[in-house]
């Protein structure tokens, strides 16, 4: 267990480094873009979205 | 919706992050770690130095979201008092806090409300198209 999170851990980390590299950018702006731009938008929009169509489902 | 169709939409959310995933790790080597490297500092690109000591890089987003003082150094210290609860190992705790958070619990609730929208969407395009009928 630990063997497998310890994979997955440094899969995540070494995604953020190697992405960072690919864009130009650092290791912080791929960790801040991901977890305080990206993923709170598409959260928030899901959520917009599923709101949204169950007042629709409702209403008919 | 036929079967196929239904398996293709509901694993896209997944499968398509995924693919992202594995070809960003891909660009380097090895892809596949067994323990938490150690590099060196580089001046030029960031390295597993700017994980284990503090990226002293200079950031293109602004302090209030990469800084110490603003959302990440705030997250970082989230992450270690979180892992304070689940392991006395520091570096343990700190390591479970972010899989729990980053590849458990939050992105399994965007999987959640993205099957929850395709389903919606499925309803309404199907009340629709009954509406139509003559």
């Amino acid at each position: 267990m630990m063997k497998l999170g310890i994979l997955v851990y440094a899969a995540c980390v070494d995604f953020m480094i190697r992405g960072a590299n690919l864009l130009g950018v650092t290791y912080r702006d791929t960790n801040a873009f991901l977890f305080f731009v990206l993923w709170p938008a598409v959260t928030v929009g899901l959520a917009l979205v599923v709101m949204v169509q169950r007042r629709a489902l409702r209403r008919r | 919706m036929q079967r196929s169709t239904a398996l293709l939409v509901y694993t896209a959310p997944i499968a398509l992050p995924a693919g992202l995933f594995l070809s960003v790790l891909a660009a380097g080597s090895p892809m596949f770690r067994t323990a938490i490297p150690h590099e060196p500092r580089e001046a030029s690109r960031c390295t597993w130095f700017c994980h284990n000591h503090g990226c002293p890089h200079r950031p293109v987003l602004p302090a209030a979201l990469t800084g110490d003082a603003g959302l990440f150094g705030r997250t970082i210290h989230g992450l270690f008092t979180l892992g304070s609860e689940l392991s006395s190992r520091r570096d343990v705790g700190y390591g479970s806090a972010n899989l729990l958070v980053f590849c458990v619990l939050w992105p399994g609730l965007m999987y959640v409300l993205a099957v929850v929208a395709i389903r919606q969407r499925l309803a309404l395009r199907a009340r629709r198209q009954r509406g139509k009928r003559p």
